[in-house]
């Protein structure tokens, strides 16, 4: 399948690709529509480092820190803190759902989102996330200091003991007390050094609208994503149907079915109908007189394609043109044309083969006057005759020959109406008698793989196939040129 | 020499080819008359886009036009018959069996006529054409293909007029040469 063929088939089904979308887009639209509210709201936080405070050039570690300090924002003693501050009556888990951190940019800022079911439930949560962060940035660093003084501080005690051991006037003392003064002096700045500061810029606000559902984005997005995807399943199923293409390009048919159409029947009766079987006569007279069939069987595969149908508006056709059409019923199962014509169902061709007697079997039929160019003529037609047990063996030998021969005057064309090729034999064993077969189809119903069974097992069975009709078919000509009229032949 | 062009309403693709033809065959030197005809009613005047087309190629002589139907004797008396698709060769070989070894499709005609001899060596137009028809099937007579059938632009889109002229520009330019050919002597 190329490009085009892709596109034409999208374009063939694009009211269905529509509807489908349509169904899609308003499900997400309830769906999202129907979904309870989700506030979100947003605290931002300033990232200082220790040492950019002494030095701006420091970026970097102010990046790291608020990338580390993100990290932090999402652990479970951090949320498990925010929750408690928020005083929110929801659990850890839930929390961190609806907790989220992120730095923002590279300057060492961070903002922390939270999302609730009212706005201000979203807001306590941020800021009380922010809150348990700076606290617990806080809390950490003076652990760390904490620890650094341990053994300054023993060593300041020790020497305090020891002070407060030694007399007054001891020699001891001056050097004891100034090593003292120095060790309290160090662990004064070490306190005071600059640290790690997380501070809130902006605090979280109460926002006014729900950040979801967004039924409208929603069923946009779902629409687009179902119109893509159901013009492409569309296109595969198309690929993968057994169905004959739609549409009026005979010659594509033609070249899937393997044999040329030789006339595309529309639906229902009158002038498109008598156009389309004097196209098919046309195709047969326009054969060099070698080559023109004398007996044509008319098969289908299955039930209802239109055999009876073909089989009548044919020998119409052509026996409004010349004289010596004999129209046979060769479906002695379910015999069509004896109603059709209007005719008794026997004597016919059960009777004349079992040398029941020919009297009565032939019956004269006019074309109708739909057919009729210039002076009405008859052609000639042989019910079905009465019901037999095995219709194979009545047919089978050279049964046309003899049915054709009670004839005084031999016809110039027999055309035998068949039972349906892929239920029973007797189509292929009237196909073997004659000179050529017709395949009929039905352009809405005939599966593809029928047709190629039904045409291999003609071609087996030795017989020509001369080409197919088309039933049912969406034909162009007609309405393309409403009004005119073909030239009288 | 006598060459009838068939299509079927006779207003679109046959007048324009035969416009095309005329000219193709007087510009090498072809002594010829070139008519068309289709299997439709008569009487029925080219759509604008086809009158547009005309003129736009300086064949303002054909703007009169008016369509025409076919005959038995317009086929006999015709030494070339040219369709633009295989069901109007039908219509034709149908209404005068004898009529086949002389009528084509264009198409065919062109792809045979370029693939074989030359014609000049066949030894005439008539005998070039009987020697291409031996070549072919009844099958090249039956069904439609898009290999055979020039697309009839009828009742569609200005593009389809323009699209179909184009082809026929380029064919009957080629079939003029051949039958210029065949017709030397």
């Amino acid at each position: 399948m190329d490009l085009a063929d892709h596109f034409r088939v999208i374009a063939h089904n694009w009211w269905r690709i529509l509807l489908a979308s349509l169904l899609v887009a308003s499900a997400v639209y309830y769906l999202s529509a129907s979904s309870a509210d989700v506030y979100e709201s947003s605290t931002q936080l300033g990232v200082t480092s220790a040492r950019a405070s002494v030095d701006a050039n420091v970026r970097d570690e102010t990046v790291f820190l608020a990338e580390t300090y993100a990290e932090r924002a999402s652990t479970t003693p951090v949320i498990r803190e925010a929750k408690k501050i928020s005083g929110l009556p929801i659990s850890v888990d839930e929390a961190m759902d609806r907790l989220s951190t992120t730095p923002v940019g590279d300057l060492g800022f961070l903002e922390l989102t939270a999302r609730g079911p009212t706005p201000r439930a979203a807001r306590q949560l941020s800021d009380a996330l922010a809150q348990a962060l700076i606290e617990d940035v806080n809390r950490q660093q003076d652990l760390a200091l904490d620890q650094d003084l341990q053994s300054v501080n023993a060593e300041i005690d020790a020497l305090a003991a020891e002070l407060d051991s030694l007399a007054p006037d001891s020699a001891a003392r001056p050097a004891i007390e100034a090593r003292y003064e120095a060790l309290v002096q160090s662990a004064v700045e070490r306190r005071t050094q600059p640290r790690n500061r997380v501070e809130i810029v902006s605090s979280a606000e109460a926002p006014s609208a729900p950040v979801s559902p967004t039924p409208i984005r929603n069923s946009v997005l779902a629409f687009l994503v179902a119109m893509v995807v159901a013009a492409e399943l569309g296109v595969v199923g198309h690929a993968l149907s057994d169905r004959l293409p739609r549409g009026r390009d005979a010659a594509a048919i033609g070249q899937l079915v393997g044999y040329p159409v030789l006339a595309s029947v529309p639906r229902g009766s009158g002038a498109p109908v008598v156009e389309a079987f004097r196209t098919l006569r046309t195709s047969l007279m326009a054969l060099p007189p070698g080559e023109r069939p004398t007996s044509i069987a008319i098969v289908s595969a299955t039930e209802g394609a239109g055999k009876s149908f073909t089989a009548i508006n044919l020998a119409r056709s052509m026996g409004a043109q010349e004289a010596g059409v004999l129209l046979i019923d060769g479906d002695l199962r379910r015999p069509a044309l004896h109603e059709r014509l209007n005719l008794e169902r026997d004597p016919g061709v059960t009777d004349v083969l079992e040398h029941q007697g020919t009297r009565g079997a032939v019956h004269s039929v006019g074309v109708g006057a739909e057919y009729a160019v210039g002076e009405p003529r008859r052609f000639l037609a042989i019910p079905s005759g009465h019901p037999v047990q095995d219709p194979v063996a009545t047919l089978s030998g050279d049964a046309v020959h003899r049915l054709v021969s009670i004839l005084s005057d031999p016809p110039r064309l027999t055309i035998i109406d068949t039972p349906p090729a892929a239920l029973f034999a007797d189509a292929l064993t009237i196909a073997a008698q004659c000179d050529a077969v017709i395949i009929v189809l039905d352009a809405k119903a005939s599966r593809v793989r029928q047709i190629i069974d039904v045409t291999d097992a003609v071609t087996r069975s030795g017989a020509r196939i001369l080409g197919v009709v088309l039933n049912r078919a969406d034909v162009a000509r007609q309405g393309r040129y409403y009004g005119y009229t073909a030239t009288g032949r | 020499m006598h060459v009838l062009l068939v299509c079927t309403a006779n207003i679109c693709r046959s007048p324009l080819a035969a416009a095309m033809l005329a000219r193709g065959l007087a510009d090498a030197g072809v002594a010829a008359s070139v008519d068309s005809a289709g299997v439709l009613d008569a009487g029925r005047q080219p759509p604008d886009e086809i009158l547009d087309e005309l003129r736009a190629r300086g064949l303002d002589e054909w703007l009169t036009h008016q369509s025409s139907s076919l005959t038995p004797e317009r086929v006999r008396d015709a030494e070339l018959i040219v369709c633009m698709a295989r069901e109007h060769l039908r219509e034709v070989v149908a209404v005068v069996p004898e009529a086949r070894p002389y009528t084509f499709t264009l198409k065919d005609l062109v792809r045979r006529g370029g693939a074989g001899d030359a014609p000049r060596a066949t030894g005439g137009l008539s005998t070039w054409l009987a020697a291409l028809d031996a070549t072919r099937t009844s099958a090249d007579l039956l069904g439609s293909s898009a290999e055979d059938d020039v697309e009839d632009p009828f009742g569609r889109s200005r593009r389809a007029y323009r699209r179909t002229a184009a082809e026929l520009d380029g064919l009957t330019a080629q079939l003029a040469r051949l039958v210029a050919d065949a017709t030397a002597s």
